[in-house]
């Protein structure tokens, strides 16, 4: 009986042991390696199935970047490993990504504390990239920088609209921030009464005994704030239950599956973004096409974001005249920064012109959007 | 309002308790907590999907095809997951361990063929609503109703009619004395799990149909949920799960309406807490609990 | 050693505390599931006294893990009415009942999390914290109680009539159990240096408790082995990348079916 437990144990140093050979692994290229993070099983692999295909699109352009890709399985635990592989062992330049907000709280601090660059195209929580300068960016849009023009626009297109329910995804930190501070101080200022915010989790899946309570409130207009699942199925249940009020959603939303699973609901349905998959834009309507090629699915945000910040990234790095050399890693990493740091109306592929702020957070022209005919258009 | 949360909470609570009653009688049977069980309810949901995808069929295809390949997905976990073990008399963590293993390569397995995040059926299955005077309902809501409480019957009868299904309660009263009587015990479990898992399938069909919201991580909140529910209507208990199920959608949805919907879960669990603490064998258990 | 497997072997001895504390209430009889929920606790306290108050992480780990300990005798209580599966689901709910509380209360800032903590575990703190818990334990299976729990665990109506206090016993275990997985989450908090109630859901608590029983529950170098398999398979099975759960999941059927009592346990059980 005894011999069993002894033999486990040192089985178990010894796998830890070869594996910590094989893990530490030298750099030693002399070209600068950019550390690419993404979900590509568990949660969120969808999105990074997204990116995959983005980040394929890129290098076949013949972009001379070498990327070092890591999946966190959405998990704040790799997220954190990962990030210190890439800047201890991998010896990057600089990261590109997380893509959930929760990863990117967890391996800015890292990043700072590893004095390298790392930005995320997706992140969309306020706040995080501002709490880590100068190293954090992202390269996602917040909705404290959109909602304004949303809103007026929506007014503008219903002006009967006085008072209004919000439905709002307690459990996502970006809708709940949206829903519950940010939009609602937008609604304020422009006069409209709040009646309600009522709340549903992420993951729900019945959504009729919120809808049932905004209807029984008798408001003029609807509030979603959510990701394209929520926000899909509480658009339909809207309308399954016969109200037909006005929608306007947050950027959660912003997602071609918003309108494959909210189907006629989604109709009229108005919010914002920078991206969206029918932009008549020739540049964007180009991207898409060869995206489509590869991949049964339409281009999310996702992929977008991560093309365009590997554009940016990709330019910086050219720019900043890197020397590839394992000594010269830190100023390669502080060149890096502040390229980024200085990027102004850079002209992306996909989103067009970028410019990053003070607190690392970009700043776009965001569109206005409604959904016609189901298909996203611009709503001027 | 109060009247159609109490009928939103009955359709919601129809489906809880197709998959209550998968927990209870395996539990019955086996004495074991299938942990995959709410992977399964998940199959059946990706199943029915495909199915109308591939032959452009309508619900009563889907709902057939997840039954059956259910049932089948079912008796593999059974023969390859719980029969070695018991084979081996191992302890109670054994199988829970071996069901936690069988729940995350079903997760990553659907990952794969359908992609992470939630699909919908499509939209020409899209439901007809009828108004009943204060009253919305829909055609997929009446569906759900129909089929869930079809299936109860159904299984009602063949469990006191039915010689197999009379086998199943003997074994679930004893298995040394059924095997005595010369019942094939390891049969009855091979049908235990069929059905159990069917109605898990019908379930994930269900839930589909009415609420667009499948992906590969829809079985773990279910999971959890079906196995509170057949603690609340007593371990075992087939009819304490049907009533079980029902309850519970009806407390979450009255929860949802007049608390906020984020203590929605800790309203409910602090419900099955007080049970547990005043009456541990559940609503319709009987007897000491041992 | 690079900073990449330092971290890797941060989470495991952090792992490796939580699996000995659960090993606690397990090895009374009582399965719990809720242990997230007492991880929540010690790392929200722990956090507030270092961040908010400015104490050291020791004095915050003591407070964590004091106010994790209360929580756990407060379950302790209930618990000893309850077996089995009911005390499965009972702990369960319990640990659903912190992460929603913690959902909704504002000043730790509710779905968004705290961020911002200060980067204090280090790796040495956390292997003294994890090789303390097992000296206790060791130290713990000879003294009376230790020998108490023992005698619970084997047979609880024999231990009863050989006049051991159930009640004392199990709140006993529960509290101290508790208390461990408070002084996880607190280590935890700040290695991650950001929490939120998402961290210590139900899946946190499934993992812990598959560690334990993984390892099996005849000894307390089951849960450390536990601990290793669960934290490092992983990271090791990187290079099946995209198909890495499938691979740890069929592990485990395989694990369950050729070694059913743990991966430390022997190989042919004596006749029981």
């Amino acid at each position: 009986m005894a011999s069993h437990r002894k033999t486990f144990g040192p089985f178990v140093l010894a796998l830890c042991a070869v594996s910590a050979l094989l893990g530490s692994a030298v750099p030693a290229a002399a070209q600068p390696k950019i550390g690419v993070l993404m979900p590509l099983s568990g949660k969120g692999a969808s999105y990074g199935a997204h990116q995959q295909v983005a980040i394929k699109m890129f290098q076949d352009k013949g972009e001379a970047l070498k990327l070092v890709i890591y999946d966190t399985r959405g998990e704040n635990t790799d997220a954190i490993n990962l990030t210190r592989k890439l800047i201890g062992s991998d010896g990057v330049v600089a990261i590109v990504g997380p893509l959930f907000s929760g990863e990117s709280e967890v391996t800015f601090p890292v990043a700072v504390q590893g004095k390298t660059p790392i930005i995320t195209p997706t992140s969309a929580k306020p706040g995080i990239a501002a709490a880590n300068r100068p190293w954090a960016f992202r390269n996602a849009l917040t909705s404290d920088k959109l909602d304004g023009a949303l809103i007026d626009r929506w007014l503008a297109a219903n002006p009967g609209v006085r008072k209004v329910v919000i439905l709002l995804d307690t459990k996502d930190a970006v809708s709940k921030s949206d829903g519950g501070v940010v939009l609602p101080a937008a609604l304020k200022e422009r006069g409209i009464t709040v009646l309600d915010s009522i709340s549903f989790q992420t993951g729900d899946i019945d959504y009729s005994a919120q809808v049932t309570k905004a209807k029984s409130l008798n408001p003029d207009g609807i509030v979603v704030a959510a990701l394209y699942n929520e926000g899909a199925n509480a658009v339909r249940e809207v309308r399954k239950q016969g109200m037909t009020q006005p929608i306007v959603a947050g950027l959660g939303i912003m997602d071609p599956r918003f309108i494959e699973l909210a189907g006629p609901a989604a109709e009229g349905v108005m919010t914002v973004n920078d991206f969206w998959t029918d932009n008549p834009d020739p540049a964007v309507a180009r991207w898409v096409a060869d995206y489509k090629q590869r991949s049964p699915t339409p281009p999310s945000n996702a992929a977008a974001l991560m093309y365009d910040t590997l554009d940016i990234v990709r330019s910086c790095a050219e720019k900043s005249g890197l020397s590839g050399k394992p000594d010269d890693l830190e100023k390669d990493r502080e060149r890096m920064r502040d390229c980024l740091a200085r990027v102004k109306d850079y002209k992306a592929p996909v989103t067009g012109g970028t410019t990053f702020d003070a607190s690392g957070d970009a700043v776009r022209q965001p569109v206005v959007l409604v959904v016609r005919k189901g298909k996203f258009e611009s709503a001027r | 309002m109060l009247l159609q949360q109490l009928v939103n909470g009955l359709m919601l609570g129809s489906t809880y308790s197709l998959i209550a009653i998968g927990y209870a009688l395996i539990f019955g049977v086996l004495g074991l907590v299938h942990l995959a069980h709410g992977e399964v309810f998940m199959m059946g949901a990706l199943i029915g999907l495909q199915l109308v995808l591939w032959l452009h069929a309508g619900p009563a295809v889907a709902l057939v095809g997840a039954l059956l390949g259910t049932a089948v997905l079912g008796i593999i976990i059974e023969l390859t997951a719980f029969r070695p073990i018991r084979a081996r008399h191992g302890p109670i963590f054994a199988p829970m361990v071996s069901t936690i293993g069988v729940g995350l390569i079903l997760q990553e397995v659907a990952t794969k063929a359908f992609g992470g995040e939630q699909v919908g059926f499509p939209h020409r299955l899209e439901p007809v609503t009828w108004r009943l005077g204060p009253i919305t309902i829909s055609s997929v809501q009446l569906l759900i109703l129909g089929v869930s409480l079809a299936l109860m019957v159904a299984l009602h009868l063949w469990v006191t009619r039915t010689r197999m299904g009379m086998a199943m309660r003997a074994s679930a009263e004893s298995t040394l004395t059924a095997r005595l009587l010369g019942i094939s015990t390891d049969r009855v479990i091979l049908v235990t799990f069929a059905v159990a898992s069917a109605l898990a399938g019908a379930a994930g069909v269900l839930v589909g149909l009415s609420f667009n919201a499948i992906s590969p991580f829809m079985g773990i909140d279910m999971g959890v949920k079906g196995l509170a529910i057949m603690l609340l209507g007593g371990l075992g208990n087939i009819y304490g799960a049907m009533v079980g199920g029902l309850l519970l959608g009806a407390i979450e949805v009255l929860s949802v309406a007049y608390l906020a919907s984020s203590y929605r879960d800790a309203f409910v669990f602090a419900v099955m807490i007080l049970i547990l603490i005043f009456r541990p064998q559940g609503l319709f258990g009987v007897g000491q609990v041992r | 050693m690079g900073s990449y497997w330092e971290s890797v072997l941060i989470f495991l001895g952090i792992n490796t505390v939580l699996a000995l504390s659960l090993y606690l209430p397990i090895s009374a009889g009582q399965l719990s599931l809720g242990h997230g929920g007492f991880m929540a606790i010690g790392a929200y306290v722990t956090v507030i006294c270092t961040t908010w108050l400015g104490w050291p992480l020791p004095a915050g780990l003591a407070v964590g893990g004091l106010v994790a300990a209360l929580a756990g005798a407060l379950v302790g209580f209930p618990a000893l009415r309850i077996r089995g599966i009911y005390l499965i689901i009972l702990t369960m709910g319990f640990g659903e009942i912190v992460r929603i509380f913690f959902l909704n209360f504002e000043p730790t800032g509710q779905a968004s999390g705290i961020g911002g903590i200060k980067h204090l575990t280090t790796l040495p703190l956390v292997t003294l914290v994890a090789a303390l818990m097992l000296a206790c334990l060791m130290r713990f299976r000879g003294s009376r109680i230790g020998r108490a729990l023992r005698a619970v665990q084997e047979d609880e109506v024999a231990a009863e009539a050989m006049g051991v206090n159930l009640t004392r016993v199990k709140v006993t275990a529960f509290a101290l159990g508790a208390l461990g997985a408070g002084l996880g989450g607190g280590l935890y908090a700040h290695h991650a240096l950001f929490i939120d109630p998402a961290q210590f859901g139900f899946f946190r608590s499934a993992e812990i408790f598959l560690i334990v029983v993984l390892g099996g529950v005849g000894s307390y170098w089951g849960p450390v082995v536990g601990a290793a398999v669960v934290t490092l398979l992983p990271e090791l099975l990187r290079f099946v990348q995209e198909w890495r759960m499938t691979v740890f999941g069929t592990l485990l059927v395989l694990c369950a079916v050729l070694r059913p009592a743990g991966l430390l346990s022997p190989r042919r059980r004596a006749a029981a």
